[in-house]
């Protein structure tokens, strides 16, 4: 652990280049100043194991535009006098699983309307070519927010895992594949389909 | 019905139709919105849009759908004729296609509808409304092969010959080139092209002519060859198709000069093999190219052949010649007239036969046909030698002795027979009992199934030897090893296979076991004893010191107390009928994501006003 540790935080350089101190006199303040390097040196491994964890997650959309929470979804005024607003509306496309079962809807915080549910995605296989329309499985990941990633709500650049058993494809151990996970490329809401990229 | 296919509209090819459609839908909705306005007008700004393009792709395809003939509806004679022009198979396909596209683009459109209800601005309106129209011009564009397909049917549709399959009509066939078309130019008004060479006429032509003053309809067909249906082609196939299918009076022409380039004989066989065709209608073999040959200079052979065919067919026989018009009208109006015979006939005799015809239901003969009366042997020689061979009146005379029928019934116990006692027959017996029919249990071999049941038992009893003690001790131990040795194998593979979970045991089981292994189990109860205890009594929970292991100083106190007083209230606890501690709120808290998440309580925090309370007077829904 020590050792870990020691590691992560790099080895303290202080050293100075005698050549870049200027010769004469220099006023007491500026002694020792010039010409000192002082950093961290972190360890090879470090950086190698930094370098390989941001190549796991290289996708084709790296960055996507933050959403504020008014795009993503539209307040619900309930109450008698519709004064109360802790409803919340998602108004992006949904993935909802099967066995889903709603909440009493007076108790229902977030309402995912059966409009904007998609079970199925426009998967492009970047290798082949080639275009798949498969089922989507789950939500993996939404940039957006961990709530989103939860909630099911698929925007540009989430990740989303597609049930691809019909592409055949094949382990190195011999198992066929079915699940994998495709980053979605286009905004869902506004073309009322899914188009994604396979992440082989 | 009339079958005039030129009324079918054109089919747009996929092109025009996105064209019009998409203009149509421009034209004929709202074009102007801006952002500023109110959001639910935007949503139904782009929703009428999205409806409108759908309904008219709808109404054009549905056009097309009603308008070309369904061939289940339609005559056979034209149903069939489509299907050698056209290709059946292909053109229910086409048709099939532009069904399904019709509910594609339905089924699009109420998506995206759906969709622009939770539309949130005027930009998400408009690239759904533009997605929409996106994929329903897709389909019809993928519609293009189908639609170009289905037009040049139209075009052929309208252009064959108005045929109408019911009315009086004349067929003419024969072998190609034998004067079938100069013919029909003779007797209509048609004008068919007539040219020296086979296969002139490649279709169906129509002409009228009026005879006995009314129309009839005369029909030329393409030339037949003779050969299996299989490999005629598509030219026969439409004389083969009006051959079977209309009901008329078919003229055979039979070139006797050979000019035609087939023999006689050759046409004699083309003859028999379509002959098939030609049953149940009025059939007229007529000799062409008199001027040419005369029927007279035919070779005998043939002459009789030609007479007999007309003899077995009931035909009639004419002589035409084409070039000086000798015999044309004669013909006509000799099949004109066998025809219109032929037709009242028909008609009479479907009357007639109707009568006939009417349901009749033959009865079956019995199998045994002779069922003579039932009389008893003892009535039989009592007739014969005056003997009576009962006692006493019969149940009859008795009723004729107390008063008749009507007065006096015979008792039903009179029937009653064979009983060990006859007193018996009239004890009193209740027909219910317990609330169920005493006959539904009577039996009369009760006592025999009884008496056979006893039997079994003691056979059964008789072969039964108990154990002794010894026995059944060495059984057990037996038994015992059995259990084991397989308790063992079974585990031993679990632990091979690593699922192994070793079972907790009573103190009890624990030496009982090592006792077998020939162990001393004495010492094992001062090792284990105190830990193995599970539930802590007051005396054992003050003895947790002994054998935990507490560091000593200033903090080994603290720890001591904390640990009886939570001794303490355990064992409160557990007494019976105490309060239980409410679970806290992370107890209950169930790991899911927020939409799935669980209100077990029914009290959620941020509306705990609403149903924490007293109801007041109507009030339900806050307190």
């Amino acid at each position: 652990m020590r050792k870990l540790l020691k590691a992560h935080d790099g080895k303290e350089v202080n050293t100075t280049d005698k050549s870049a101190v200027p010769d004469g006199a220099v006023p007491g303040y500026l002694l020792d100043r010039e010409g000192s390097n002082k950093t961290k040196i972190l360890s090879n491994m470090v950086k190698q194991k930094r370098k390989e964890k941001a190549g796991k997650w290289a996708v084709p959309i790296p960055k996507v535009k933050p959403l504020t929470d008014q795009e993503m979804y539209q307040v619900v005024k309930t109450g008698k006098r519709k004064r109360k607003m802790w409803k919340r509306m998602i108004n992006k496309a949904c993935f909802v699983g099967e066995n889903f079962v709603r909440k009493p809807p007076k108790f229902e915080r977030y309402i995912r309307p059966t409009g904007m549910r998609f079970t199925k995605a426009h998967v492009t296989h970047p290798e082949l070519n080639t275009t798949f329309y498969l089922d989507i499985i789950g939500v993996k990941k939404n940039p957006q927010s961990s709530l989103y990633t939860s909630l099911g709500v698929i925007t540009k650049g989430a990740v989303i895992e597609v049930n691809v058993a019909d592409l055949g494809l094949v382990t190195q151990g011999g198992k066929v594949v079915w699940g994998k996970y495709a980053q979605v490329t286009n905004n869902p809401e506004n073309d009322g389909c899914i188009n994604a990229v396979l992440l082989v | 019905m009339n079958y005039n296919f030129k009324s079918i509209p054109s089919v747009p090819s996929a092109k025009d139709l996105i064209d019009t459609v998409l203009s149509k839908t421009q034209r004929k909705t709202p074009t102007e919105i801006h952002p500023q306005v109110q959001i639910a007008r935007i949503r139904k700004f782009y929703m009428r849009k999205v409806k409108f393009t759908q309904s008219t792709i709808e109404e054009k395809l549905g056009e097309i759908l009603e308008k070309f003939p369904k061939l289940d509806d339609i005559h056979p004679f034209y149903a069939d004729l489509i299907n050698v022009l056209y290709d059946k198979d292909h053109y229910k396909l086409a048709l099939g296609h532009i069904n399904k596209a019709k509910s594609l683009v339905e089924s699009v459109a109420k998506d995206y509808v759906r969709m622009l209800k939770y539309a949130d601005s005027l930009y998400r309106g408009k690239t759904l409304k533009k997605a929409a129209l996106g994929r329903m011009c897709t389909i019809l564009k993928k519609l293009s092969n189908s639609l170009n397909y289905l037009d040049e049917v139209r075009k052929h549709l309208a252009r064959l010959p108005s045929i109408d399959p019911h009315t009086r009509s004349i067929i003419i066939t024969g072998y190609p080139n034998v004067g079938k078309s100069s013919f029909m130019n003779n007797v209509t008004r048609a004008n068919a092209e007539v040219q020296p060479y086979a296969f002139t006429t490649k279709s169906l032509f129509v002409g009228h002519t009026d005879y006995d003053f009314i129309p009839w309809q005369v029909i030329d067909t393409p030339g037949l060859l003779d050969r299996p249906i299989e490999e005629r082609n598509i030219v026969e196939m439409q004389a083969i198709t009006a051959l079977a299918h209309i009901n008329a009076c078919i003229l055979f022409f039979i070139d006797i000069s050979e000019k035609c380039g087939y023999t006689v004989p050759q046409q004699i066989q083309l003859f028999e093999s379509v002959q098939p065709l030609f049953t149940n209608k009025p059939l007229g073999i007529i000799i062409t190219k008199t001027d040419l040959k005369r029927w007279e200079d035919l070779n005998p052979e043939y002459q009789q052949k030609i007479q007999e065919i007309v003899q077995k067919h009931n035909a009639f026989m004419s002589f035409i010649s084409n070039e000086n018009k000798e015999g044309v009208m004669e013909c006509r109006n000799q099949a004109c007239e066998h025809l219109k015979s032929f037709r009242e006939n028909v008609k009479t005799k479907k009357v007639t036969t109707y009568g006939r015809s009417m349901p009749y239901v033959s009865v079956p003969r019995a199998l045994n046909p002779s069922r003579p009366p039932h009389i008893p042997d003892s009535v039989i020689v009592e007739a014969q030698t005056g003997i009576k061979a009962r006692e006493g009146p019969t149940p009859k005379e008795m009723q004729e002795l107390q008063g008749g029928a009507g007065v006096f019934a015979i008792p039903p116990q009179a029937h009653f027979v064979e009983l060990q006692d006859d007193d018996w027959k009239w004890d009193v017996m209740p027909e219910v009992m317990d609330g169920k029919n005493i006959l539904d249990f009577v039996d009369p071999d009760i006592l025999a199934k009884l008496e056979e049941l006893e039997k079994e038992e003691e056979i059964q009893e008789d072969a039964h030897v108990p154990l002794d003690y010894d026995e059944y001790r060495d059984i057990y131990k037996v038994k015992r090893k059995i259990h084991l040795r397989r308790k063992r194998i079974q585990q031993e593979s679990m632990m091979a296979k690593g699922t192994f979970k070793p079972k907790r045991k009573n103190l009890s089981e624990v030496e009982e076991g090592f006792k077998e292994l020939g162990i001393d189990p004495s010492g094992l109860k001062d090792v284990v004893g105190v830990k193995r205890r599970r539930k802590p009594s007051p005396e054992i929970a003050t003895n947790v010191e002994d054998f935990m292991d507490v560091e000593e100083g200033d903090g080994g106190e603290v720890i001591k107390k904390k640990l009886k007083l939570k001794n303490k209230a355990l064992v409160k606890a557990r007494k019976p009928g105490a309060i239980q501690p409410n679970p806290s709120r992370k107890e209950l808290k169930i790991i899911g994501d927020e939409a799935t998440k669980a209100f077990y309580d029914q009290k959620p925090q941020h509306i705990k006003h609403l149903s924490v309370g007293k109801r007041g007077i109507g009030k339900t829904d806050r307190r």
